[in-house]
């Protein structure tokens, strides 16, 4: 029976274009009044993240102006709750203060009142079950409980929180197949999983869980004809998936379990020769999200050009050593 | 942007849509300005309420607006009656609704849809929101999100009105069987069902159900084994319905060396917190663990470092109230252990499987001889699991898994190295097992991609894992009276200091004929390893003069 999957076309990309990439990063952060831009402001945080860590990657920290990305964020900070906000009028909210925190530790530009602010702001949403919530509206998703370890871990302020009770929550999401969803109820799925393992990782406590299981389960997602990963059984690969996947197997140290060039190879093909950036499967449109989930995977599976990315972070991994992380 | 396929189009054309959306966005980006201008102002007024969904319709994920929104509601409550809030909560729903045709995974429209429900609740806002999910699932029967509101909204009916929906029912006909014909099977629904059925039985383990219940799961899921043996998400619920509920961690193996304590039990457990050490053989002063770490994958190997060097050590279960649940005591009675003495459990290997798991084995035996070589993967893989489970130690298993996942090397290149590690594994063991209790461990030419295993033999002094495909000796660190490696022949390239760390007997590590081209960690390994004579090069294997300072910069006698 045929299954999910995609064919590479034989036209696609099989080498690295390691400037394209630079070029559409650059072009993509000065196109300001295009429709695209305009409409993702509500994730612009998160987006510069991408940027600024795919540039980083790629050894192109000039191509953005650090000192307007540093302003930027300075006013996205909300003094009253100590939170960051996607963009400027926008509410506060755990996914941008990662995202904040992230580009603020790359760049070297952390302040004491961010610190103060961050764990203020994150401490008030971890719930009695030791779940966290993403904002005051009450939504609660494990990617939150990742938002909330990965910042104060790299603000080396874990002791805000209770650890213990965030570990908790994310065990009382492991599902029959040996992987976790965005709740206690939930299906599994690579991204929910790639932040649950992450919050194990973080707080030191994979061996609570069946590594071998979920390994298994993970080099699961590798599809037979593009060689691409995806993110749950019986559905399309994806290149963002190549980071949450290989990632998390990396985090779990089974990296041999999968078949990484065939994995590279899908990678390769999901580049626009004409625009730069990734797409998420090849033929498909180009955005900043895929271009730097694609990128940070090539650099897991060793790809020259690319500076080494940390598998828990998905920040240069010179950072994280020098955060004293790794 | 996920799925939006690349139109090539004339430059012209091009230039023509881009100016049409620019317009566009430039109108977005001035209406919200406004609603932001009015939010500053504390405006609750209804053109706020207006041109907010106006956007939303527009791009949904817009979740300040959101909160916008339900802020202007929750302030305007107050001077309506109650049927005028659910009146517009319902209005609210219905925006949502129309956001979800924009886009049915946006997270913030889905969560306003359950913050609706929470305001106002009802029997009939409840049964119209379910009818709406079981419309979305027909639309997209993978969508998690609205799975997730679907489980919420049922979680909101109350008890007494439970009885009229069976999402069980429900469940099962989302993954049914004529489904599987025609698109594969529904790996969300299995899911779903194996949630309502840990929930009605307070189970978390598939072979836990009653066996009734168990009989018709395993009927429910054989027929789409049969049908579409390739389809992974009929296997994986076979595999869980083949689980039992892991019995309490016991030590197999316990070794004192120096200040350093291996552990080794049956399953994974947070050592560490489960027991209590203290000095001599009869229970003398509390020794502390100065630190702890989990070796592998398993969660059931640890390797403790003790604050203080004791001629002896015994271990009792730790003074837990075991209140939470969370840690069942390790240890039974008291294990004492001499510096270099080894303590094994005399546990009796289990060797026949439990009478449905055998039930299954033996269908998926008869099934396998009608399959082809790559429609088989999924059933030898389930064969092996059901192996390895339930009787790890029986000679039944060791010669089986060790052909299933043989062939599995070959049907399934893609996992190949999954499949070499468990014949790694079962190699480890069945040397093991075999091997006299002395204190050699020879490993030499069995194609080993991995050490896990070797743990069980950790009073070796004189190690062999030469000729095989290793890459890494981390797990050497199980070893602590090592003296001598004999690692030639392997595929390391990368020598990391950090594995001989601690291993305060080592003496001679023999890497000759790898092709190692950097090590690590040289300067950091603390603390200082003593003299070791390392044997590098041989055969065709160029050694760097990097490699060579590198080594003895961290104090090593470098023979190349």
């Amino acid at each position: 029976m045929e299954r999910k999957d995609v064919d590479l076309p034989a036209d696609a990309p099989k080498a690295f274009l390691r400037q394209q990439h630079i070029d559409y990063i650059e072009q993509w952060n000065k196109r300001k009044g295009e429709f695209e831009y305009v409409m993702s402001e509500y994730l612009r945080m998160s987006g510069l993240y991408w940027c600024v860590t795919a540039l980083e990657l790629l050894d192109s920290r000039d191509k953005l102006d650090t000192a307007a990305v540093l302003k930027f964020i300075d006013e996205c900070f909300d003094d009253a709750s100590g939170g960051f906000s996607a963009s400027q009028g926008h509410d506060p909210h755990l996914l941008y203060t990662l995202s904040a925190v992230q580009i603020l530790c790359i760049y070297d530009a952390m302040q004491q009142k961010y610190v103060d602010g961050a764990c203020k702001f994150i401490a008030a949403l971890q719930r009695e079950d030791g779940s966290f919530q993403g904002d005051e509206w009450g939504e609660v998703d494990t990617r939150f409980s990742f938002c909330a370890l990965a910042a104060l871990s790299l603000l080396g302020k874990l002791d805000a929180i209770n650890v213990d009770a965030a570990v908790q929550h994310v065990l009382r999401c492991l599902n029959f197949d040996g992987g976790f969803g965005v709740g206690t109820e939930s299906e599994s799925h690579a991204g929910q999983i790639y932040c649950c393992v992450g919050v194990l990782t973080i707080a030191n406590r994979l061996y609570s869980i069946d590594q071998t299981k979920l390994g298994l389960w993970l080099s699961q997602r590798q599809l037979e004809r593009s060689g691409g990963f995806n993110g749950r059984p019986e559905k399309l690969p994806d290149v963002c998936y190549s980071w949450w996947v290989l990632s998390s197997i990396q985090m779990l140290q089974c990296q041999d379990w999968i078949d990484a060039d065939r994995l590279k190879a899908f990678i390769l093909a999901c580049q626009d020769d004409e625009s730069g950036g990734f797409a998420d499967r090849p033929g498909d449109m180009v955005d900043p999200f895929h271009t730097l989930f694609g990128i940070a995977a090539l650099s897991m599976l060793g790809e020259s050009d690319i500076d080494r990315v940390n598998c828990v972070y998905c920040m240069p991994h010179r950072v994280i050593q020098r955060l004293g992380l790794a | 942007m996920h799925g939006r396929v690349k139109v090539r189009t004339s430059a012209e054309q091009a230039e023509i849509k881009r100016k049409e959306r620019q317009k566009q966005a430039q109108q977005f980006a001035a209406v919200k300005n406004k609603i932001f201008t009015l939010r500053a102002e504390g405006s609750h007024a209804p053109e706020a309420m207006d041109m907010t969904a106006r956007l939303l319709e527009q791009n949904p994920d817009v979740a300040t607006l959101f909160n916008y929104r339900r802020e202007i509601l929750l302030h305007n409550k107050k001077d309506m009656t109650e049927e005028e809030y659910a009146g517009k909560i319902k209005e609210e729903l219905q925006l949502s609704t129309t956001c979800l045709k924009r886009n049915p995974k946006s997270y913030s429209a889905w969560h306003h849809r359950r913050w609706c429900v929470l305001q106002v609740g009802g029997e009939d806002v409840l049964q119209q929101e379910l009818a709406l999910t079981t419309r979305y699932l027909g639309l997209d029967e993978r969508n998690f999100h609205c799975w997730d509101y679907r489980r919420f909204v049922v979680s909101q009916i109350p008890p007494e009105a439970q009885a009229k929906i069976d999402e069980k029912q429900f469940a099962k006909v989302a993954a049914d069987v004529d489904k599987v014909v025609e698109n594969f099977s529904n790996y969300s629904a299995w899911h779903y069902r194996s949630k309502l059925l840990m929930a009605e039985h307070s189970v978390q383990f598939g072979l836990e159900l009653p066996a009734a219940v168990w009989k018709e799961e395993l009927a429910l899921v054989t027929d789409p084994i049969f049908i579409d043996p390739v389809d992974q998400s009929s296997w994986i619920y076979l595999q869980w319905l083949l689980t039992p509920r892991p019995a309490p961690a016991r030590p197999r193996v316990v070794f004192l060396h120096n200040r350093t304590l291996v552990i080794v039990c049956d399953q994974p457990v947070k050592v560490a917190d489960a027991i209590t050490i203290t000095s001599g053989d009869d229970g003398g002063a509390r020794v502390c663990v100065q630190s702890s770490s989990c070796v592998g994958r398993s969660g059931a190997v640890w390797t403790l470092h003790l604050a203080e060097h004791c001629p002896a050590v015994t271990i009792t279960a730790a003074e837990c109230d075991g209140s939470d649940g969370s840690q069942p005591p390790l240890v039974t009675g008291a294990i004492e252990v001499r510096q270099d003495g080894l303590w094994r459990s005399a546990a009796a290997a289990v060797t026949a499987l439990p009478e449905r798991v055998q039930g299954v084995v033996d269908m998926l035996l008869e099934l396998l001889a009608d399959l082809t070589e790559t429609d088989m993967r999924a059933c030898l893989q389930t064969l092996a699991y059901a192996y390895t489970t339930h009787v790890p130690d029986a000679a039944d298993t060791k010669r089986l898994c060790l052909q299933w996942f043989t062939q599995l090397q070959t049907a399934d290149p893609l996992r190949r190295g999954f499949y070499r590690e468990m014949c790694s594994r079962l190699n480890i063991a069945q040397q093991l097992s075999e091997a006299d209790d002395d204190t050699t461990l020879s490993l030499s030419s069995l194609h080993l991609s991995c050490l896990d295993g070797i743990e069980s033999a950790c009073h070796a002094k004189y190690v062999d894992v030469s000729d095989n495909a290793l890459t890494t000796l981390a797990r050497l660190s199980v070893l602590p009276r090592v003296e001598s490696v004999n690692a030639s022949g392997n595929h390391i390239s990368t020598l990391d200091m950090a594995w001989f760390q601690g291993l305060s007997s080592l003496q001679r590590v023999d890497v000759r004929n790898n092709p190692i081209t950097s090590v690590c960690n040289a300067a950091t390994a603390a603390p200082p390893l003593p003299r070791v004579e390392v044997h590098i090069g041989g055969g065709a294997v160029q050694v760097s003069a990097d490699v060579v300072d590198a080594l003895k910069s961290a104090g090593w006698t470098v023979i190349v």
